[in-house]
């Protein structure tokens, strides 16, 4: 527990957070390892999962019935996983699988989420650094959607 | 109902079906009835004998330069904007006979006018229009102009206004304060008023005229719900007008920018041909002609439509005062807006947007006047506030979910970052690279984000519309846009200016968590439309 409570308060996303604030998560928090090739989501899931990758590297892929997943973006160390606790309706959109082995810690995402609302000053704080997040995987997905008209032109 | 118990003041309640009794009462009152009918995909003002001449279940989509006339879901007698006839073409004629002489013996025999004098029933007079005729009435009916013409046919003319609930894309009658609910100067007003299971005029009545109209028509005294309803109707309405002008110190500032470069902008792009000026409801210029036959034995004085867009208009000895394109619409933008308030102490333009939708240039009165509004901004936050109505852009943004749950307080500061922008097809709204410093609301339109690939040109990755929020980055470091954006087609759209919100945000985390929220879920959606996107575009190469 002390362990993930150290983790949680020198990892960047939570940076800021008043000590409590970090327990309250903590208490929510397992440390979950993946071997190559397992999925940390699948496409559909109901998302309660918000990770921290703490080593390793994980793929974000969109599933594709009669060829290769197609990778989306690929995150590492430091990064954080996983959106979906926070929006309706609640499911992993994509699959994300371990290209490596993988240590993380994931954060119950109903609790986060409940965290957020009732305390907005932390929940902007979290939140603003979840669009980042997102903001930056939209991209990715977007600039991988142009890769593909590219190779066909 | 007893026809002695209806009272001026009170309103009524009359059922669509029983329209047609008017309609009868005032046919055998021995009016001309005329009101609005489909003609050449349009909808004019035409002779009415019953109420299926009546555009029942159209409506007219107006914006710069387009007029389209469409099928409504509904039944809506009544359900269309203004279409390009005006009143002034019965109450001013486009042609009239000052007076004819024929010789007889040695001399010759006067004859003076047009004959009978008709007697009109209007029927569908916008408050737009009301207010066009109570400015004629004012020009004709008294004073050095007084015109003998115009007040017969107006003596004998019953106005039915129908209160306007459908405004157009280029209408803006609320900023001019002539809409869209009549408030006087009518002899019956009606308000359609469309329910599931109802459908049903809210009767005013103006003066004894109009209780003589309504004799033996079923009617009864409406309730609160009903007053409620038309109030209401009238509420949605402001809140739909396509155009809004700013009316403050306009006659200054048209006096003072006598050389703005603006004029020759427009200049450019001005085709001189009158249009407007034909489908304005108050420009009233007209010229004389002599017409006499070829025996010698009949001569004529008549009296036609003129338009200041010709170069005839202002010839005189020596020759035209005003020779260039620019000189003739700024007479013409200087007298609606200005120089007709000296004159004749109000304005010249009631806001029916008539003179947008029927330019074949698309030449927009109130961007025009905008432009000539435009002061170089000293902030770059009050950039957006200067050109729009508060209220108007007050009411959109309060329905926006994005600013539905944040309160009076921030609804007020956002309005005072925002305005009403319009981008044509192919304008780009978004440069990616730039600084992520406003958002935008879409109002109308498609917009495409997409990116430029070099030798492939511009690839589009998502198209986003009606009531959808454009651009996220203002919200997120290093706030510069990542993508392009650009109208597909004529959009629009409210601008709010961010970087005040931002800042507010910080200050106030519930305001930041709100919005913050509501971005989360956009993105959340989009990243869905993209990831579909994806998949088919696999799915087609496999």
């Amino acid at each position: 527990m002390d362990q993930i409570i150290n983790i949680l308060s020198e990892h960047q996303f939570f940076n800021g957070l008043e000590p409590q604030q970090i327990e309250a998560i903590a208490e929510h928090s397992t440390r979950i390892n993946y071997n190559l090739g397992d999925f940390l989501m699948r496409e559909d899931d109901p998302g309660t999962c918000f990770f921290l990758i703490l080593f390793g590297k994980v793929a974000v892929e969109v599933f594709t019935p009669d060829r290769d997943p197609i990778i989306v973006s690929t995150l590492g160390e430091n990064e954080v996983l996983g959106y979906c606790w926070l929006i309706p309706p609640y499911q992993c959109r994509f699959d994300v699988r371990a290209i490596e082995l993988t240590r993380t810690i994931c954060v119950d995402g109903l609790r986060l989420r409940e965290i957020c609302e009732e305390n907005h000053q932390m929940g902007y704080e979290l939140l603003k650094r979840t669009s980042q997040m997102m903001s930056k995987l939209i991209e990715a997905t977007r600039m991988q959607l142009l890769d593909i008209y590219g190779d066909h032109s | 109902m007893e026809e002695q118990a209806i009272q001026l003041g009170e309103t009524y309640v009359l059922d669509a079906g029983d329209l047609q009794h008017l309609l009868n009462n005032l046919l055998n009152m021995g009016y001309s009835v005329v009101g609005p009918t489909v003609r050449d995909e349009a909808i004019v003002y035409g002779e009415l004998n019953s109420i299926s001449d009546l555009p029942i279940g159209m409506t007219d989509n107006q914006d710069t330069g387009t007029y389209r006339l469409e099928k409504r879901e509904d039944g809506a007698f009544f359900g269309y904007a203004v279409g390009q006839h005006s009143w002034k073409q019965f109450l001013h004629p486009p042609t009239a006979s000052l007076w004819e002489a024929k010789r007889k013996g040695n001399g010759f025999h006067l004859i003076h006018g047009n004959g009978e004098v008709p007697k009109y029933a209007f029927i569908g007079v916008r408050p737009c229009d009301l207010h066009a005729i109570e400015i004629h009435d004012k020009i004709f009916t008294s004073g050095d102009y007084k015109d003998q013409i115009y007040e017969s046919i107006r003596g004998n003319a019953l106005i039915v206004v129908v209160n306007c609930t459908q405004p157009g894309g280029t209408c803006f009658c609320a900023s001019m304060d002539t809409g869209p609910r009549a408030k006087s100067g009518f002899d019956l007003a009606l308000t359609e008023i469309l329910e599931k299971e109802h459908h049903y005029f809210l009767v005013e009545i103006g003066n004894e005229a109009g209780t003589k109209v309504l004799k033996d028509v079923p009617i009864r005294p409406a309730g609160e719900a009903e007053n409620q309803a038309a109030e209401q109707l009238t509420e949605k309405a402001i809140g739909e007008m396509g155009r809004t002008l700013d009316t403050t110190n306009l006659k200054d500032l048209l006096y003072n920018n006598y050389e703005h470069g603006r004029w020759d902008d427009v200049a450019e792009r001005c085709l001189s041909c009158g249009n407007c000026t034909m489908v304005c409801p108050t420009c009233f210029c007209n010229t004389t002609e002599d017409i006499t036959d070829l025996k010698g034995q009949v001569a004529e004085r008549i009296r036609r439509w003129d338009s200041c867009f010709t170069v005839d208009f202002a010839f005189i000895h020596g020759g035209s005062t005003r020779t260039s394109s620019k000189s003739r619409y700024r007479q013409w933008l200087t007298h609606k807006l200005a120089t007709w308030q000296d004159q004749f102490g109000t304005l010249g333009c009631v806001g029916c947007g008539r003179c947008i939708t029927w330019c074949p240039a698309g030449i927009d009165i109130t961007e025009e006047v905008r432009a000539i509004q435009w002061v170089e901004p000293v902030c770059k936050t009050c950039v957006l506030s200067r050109d729009k109505s508060f209220e108007t852009v007050r009411r959109m943004l309060a329905e926006h979910p994005i600013i539905r749950d944040l309160g009076d307080e921030y609804l007020d500061l956002i309005t005072e970052c925002s305005s009403i922008v319009r981008f044509n097809p192919g304008e780009f709204i978004i440069r990616a690279g730039e600084d992520a410093d406003r958002f935008y609301l879409i109002r109308f339109g498609t917009v495409a984000i997409e990116t430029f690939a070099p030798e492939r040109g511009a690839i589009i990755v998502q198209t986003i519309g009606e009531g959808e929020l454009l651009g996220w980055s203002w919200f997120i470091p290093p706030y510069k846009w990542h993508f392009d954006a650009r109208a597909v087609e004529l959009t629009r759209a409210i601008a709010v200016e961010a970087q005040l919100l931002r800042e507010e945000c910080d200050k106030d985390p519930h305001l930041g968590y709100l919005i913050n929220r509501y971005i989360s879920e956009v993105i959340g959606q989009r990243m869905e439309a993209t990831r579909m996107q994806l998949l088919d575009v696999y799915g087609d190469h496999t």
